[in-house]
């Protein structure tokens, strides 16, 4: 443990259904208020699920100085705004670090597809029950933008991070579905520890609010359909829970070796001490249905931080409002932490603000750093019904005022990537 | 290792293949492409997803690089008996694309979507498009998927990442899985990568660029690195799944080795990843970085494997980067690029890369550039033409991507 060297977090950015601001978000989400509405970039009323947490008024003011965001999609806007706030609450002047001490790693979803330019060219190179490609490929060079096209790329968010901030050291995204930006947080601090850069800017942005995201998604019966009361939808650990509710934006943090950061002067929010990754290597449609992958992430984070059960204080938790992740989730806990899982209050931010599938992580780690810091914790809204399958202390509707000194976080991916996460306290 | 590539199926057909200068690039054959700019590609010939992966329910919901990856693995898992692995200290770290969506499979739920004008209409799309869909099409595209199809298949619980940098990403896979190892959170790694460029959509974004060969009549000699005539890549597409473990794991089960990962680095330039206006010293630094990270000095390396695609400016960046580090001593050094026969399959490409050096550093022979045939003195460097040269013990593998990205590897000759 000792030899390693120690990585804190100094700076948090967040784009976020609930808002951008870090303070506003904050105080939104300890007052249990919910993102989710009817979803209004496109027209979703024919689809199964109508309803998801949308980033509104995406105020061009959080882009860097200069950086017009052109041909690029709503992640990548995301990225970049979140990034630039994290940026300046870290006070970081980026100009003064070695560049090549400086790297970026994301765990960013695909870009925004040019939706309706690529439905045309589609369904106009249908013949005779096939695609005709020659006539796809033959449109196509006129309905496509080149650029527009390269930015769906899923790295192109830290390329563009990394452009802007100079940050010229390792550059990395890592895509393991829901678990992506809490991997690349915990890669990010391994690439610290090992010596091969001294600050990364990491975390994660997605959107998958859109057509074949959410035609995915609905297929997969993964959603929530309670169209008729959207802030209502998205209830995790509740009985009356039926899915996930998509969400979108991204969580962005500065990350530093921890001399680098007290040389600076650097406000030092949290310490991050544990990281842990594992594979269910169970079916990539059902999470294992004892939550194998899911205790071993969060036993191997434990051990990776020299913490026992009894210095966890706080679970962000997973989460999602499906049946099958918060049952499976409560009973890993439960695995790990004995009788102690019914002292720790875990809650989901997903009940707010939905599902922020790769972003979601990010986000998450913020909370617990915000948690942390203000021994606040925020609630599981919308948690009406008990469920005799999920039965821990999930901190229901209302904030709760309660030391945290060890914050855990999970993050579960679709097909069985699990990652856990643990930020401590920083004292010296 | 197993391999999955235009030039051949499994290791040691993937390697004569190299080492003989056989070209993997003709006319597209997975789709017409009739009257279209761009016509060849290097397509994975004779594969037969039902011969090489046994778990043949599964087959429906694999997208073709998800295909590759399974069998590459199968292929790089024979004779190592996963059973006798411990599956919490067994991981998997691969590189992956942005999975596209087959147009055939995709288009029914879009052409039953129209309405009486016969106009896309999202709200029918919703309602009664997805009934031309079937349950799990997003699965069958999602990134991650390479890494969860192959941990299942070969009960690897341990540490599970997919990296998603493009041209970069299966080198930064194998470098992050032998870190992961270093790190003592694993003992083995499934390490690699795959992807399939060959798609409709593929051939037109790389089109759109204005990034591809137009040597359709001339399909062998398209793909043309470091040459003066060089007029753009070929897209390919293929997989490399490396087996990577401790040096004490390996020999406590009596692994053969084949060679040994001892070097590796990742930096940028940070230059705007879409303006084309891609730097060197991302590149130079990631080659820094790797040779520092195995302790050698430039003059020990012995060949290099480049990224060189056959694209007029970024072949010339990658040559003017390696130069700075190695200076004069870059005229003794061999240089190739394997994609001169495989093209470019981006996601996959580093992993073939790595596959090639590990085998040049076993066997003392590094393959040729094929197509090398006028010098450009912006490729100023000792590139390997004709046949395959003599190649010492040290290899160093470098992989640049959009926005200089770049990732090296340095492999080594085992020696107990």
């Amino acid at each position: 443990m000792s030899d390693k060297r120690r990585v804190v977090i100094t700076g948090l950015g967040w784009i976020t259904p609930l808002g951008f601001d870090l303070e506003g978000v904050w105080k939104e989400m300890l007052e249990g208020r919910s993102g989710v509405g009817y979803i209004s970039y496109f027209d979703a009323t024919g689809f199964p699920t109508r309803i998801g947490g949308e980033v509104h008024d995406l105020d061009r003011a959080t882009l860097p100085p200069g950086f017009n965001g052109e041909h690029m999609g709503r992640n990548a806007l995301f990225a970049v705004s979140a990034a630039n706030l994290a940026v300046k609450n870290a006070g970081l002047q980026t100009d003064a670090i070695t560049p090549e001490r400086f790297g970026v790693y994301l765990g960013s979803g695909e870009g925004e597809m040019d939706f309706f330019n690529f439905v045309d060219l589609l369904a106009s190179a249908w013949r005779d029950g096939r695609v005709d490609n020659s006539l796809f490929l033959d449109r196509g060079q006129r309905l496509l933008h080149p650029i527009r096209e390269a930015e769906q790329r899923p790295f192109m968010p830290a390329s563009h991070i990394a452009a802007i901030f100079n940050a010229r050291g390792p550059n990395s995204n890592c895509l393991t579905a829901c678990a992506a930006s809490s991997q690349a947080i915990g890669e990010a601090t391994e690439v610290i520890r090992r010596g091969d850069a001294d600050v990364m800017i990491t975390g994660g942005t997605h959107s998958m609010i859109h057509p074949f995201g959410l035609a995915g998604f609905n297929l997969l019966t993964a959603l929530s359909t309670q169209n008729e009361n959207p802030q209502k939808a998205s209830r995790p650990f509740d009985r009356l829970r039926d899915g996930f509710i998509l969400g979108e934006g991204a969580g962005i943090i500065i990350i530093e070796e921890l001399e680098h950061a007290r040389r600076r002067g650097a406000p030092i929010h949290c310490e991050i001490v544990g990281y842990g990754s594992t594979g269910d290597a169970f079916r990539i449609t059902d999470t294992h249905p004892q939550g194998r992958g899911a205790i071993a992430a969060i036993k191997c984070a434990l051990a990776d931080a020299g913490l026992s059960i009894d210095d966890i204080d706080y679970i962000s938790a997973h989460g999602t409002s499906t049946i099958v992740n918060d049952k499976i989730e409560t009973l890993a806990v439960k695995q790990v932490f004995g009788e102690r899982a019914y002292k720790v209050p875990m809650s989901s931010i997903k009940g707010m603000i939905g599902h922020l599938i790769t972003a979601a992580g990010a986000v998450e780690i913020i909370t617990c750093a915000l948690a942390i810091r203000d021994s606040m914790l925020p609630p599981t809204i919308n948690y009406e019904y008990p469920d005799p399958d999920c039965d821990l202390d999930y901190v229901p509707n209302v904030a709760r005022r309660h030391r945290v000194r060890a914050a855990l976080s999970n993050s579960f991916g679709f097909g069985g990537q699990n990652i856990t996460l643990i930020a401590r306290e920083f004292n010296g | 290792m197993g391999v999955i590539s235009p030039v051949g199926l499994g290791l040691e057909q993937f390697w004569s293949a190299l080492l003989a200068g056989k070209s993997g690039i003709r006319p597209i054959s997975l789709f017409n492409t009739e009257g279209f700019p761009t016509r060849i590609a290097a397509e994975v010939q004779d594969f037969d997803p039902k011969k090489l992966i046994k778990q043949r329910k599964a087959l429906k919901v694999m997208a073709r690089d998800i295909q590759f990856v399974t069998a590459a693995a199968q292929l790089a898992m024979e004779g190592i008996g996963p059973e006798k692995l411990d599956p919490e200290r067994f991981g998997v770290s691969v590189g992956a694309g942005l999975i596209t969506a087959e147009l055939d499979e995709l288009a029914p739920s879009l052409v039953h979507s129209r309405d009486a004008n016969g106009r896309f209409d999202l709200k029918k799309f919703g309602s009664e498009g997805l009934d031309h869909l079937f349950p799990l099409w997003l699965l069958k595209y999602l990134p991650n998927m390479l890494g969860c199809h192959i941990s299942i298949f070969h009960n690897a619980q341990g540490p599970n990442n997919t990296i998603t940098t493009g041209p970069v990403a299966s080198t930064q896979a194998i470098g992050e899985g032998a870190r992961v190892i270093e790190r003592n959170a694993a003992d083995c790694m499934m390490c690699g990568g795959a992807e399939s460029k060959v798609s409709p959509m593929n051939l037109l974004r790389y089109h759109l660029l204005g990034q591809l060969s137009r040597r359709n009549d001339e399909p062998a000699r398209s793909s043309r690195p470091f040459d003066m005539e060089r007029d753009g890549l070929v897209i390919g597409e293929g997989a490399a799944i490396l087996f990577a473990e401790s040096l004490e794991h390996a020999l406590k089960r009596g692994a053969g080795v084949i060679a040994e990962l001892c070097g590796y680095a990742t930096a940028t330039g940070a230059s705007h990843p879409t303006a084309g206006n891609s730097r060197p010293d991302g590149i130079r630094n990631a080659v820094l970085g790797a040779l520092r990270d195995a302790a050698l000095e430039p003059k020990d390396v012995s060949f290099i494997v480049s990224s060189a695609s056959g694209l007029p400016r970024e072949d010339a960046v990658e040559c003017e980067a390696i130069r700075a580090v190695f200076g004069d001593f870059a005229d003794q050094v061999p240089v190739t690029s394997i994609r001169s026969m495989v093209g470019h399959c981006d996601a996959g490409a580093g992993a073939l890369d790595v596959a090639a050096a590990c085998l040049a550093a076993r066997d003392g022979r590094l393959p040729a550039t094929l197509n090398y045939e006028t010098p450009d003195p912006d490729c100023n460097l000792r590139i390997v033409a004709g046949s395959a040269a003599e190649a010492g013990p040290v290899g160093l593998v470098v992989s640049a991507g959009l926005g200089s990205q770049a990732a090296c590897i340095v492999v080594k000759r085992f020696e107990p």
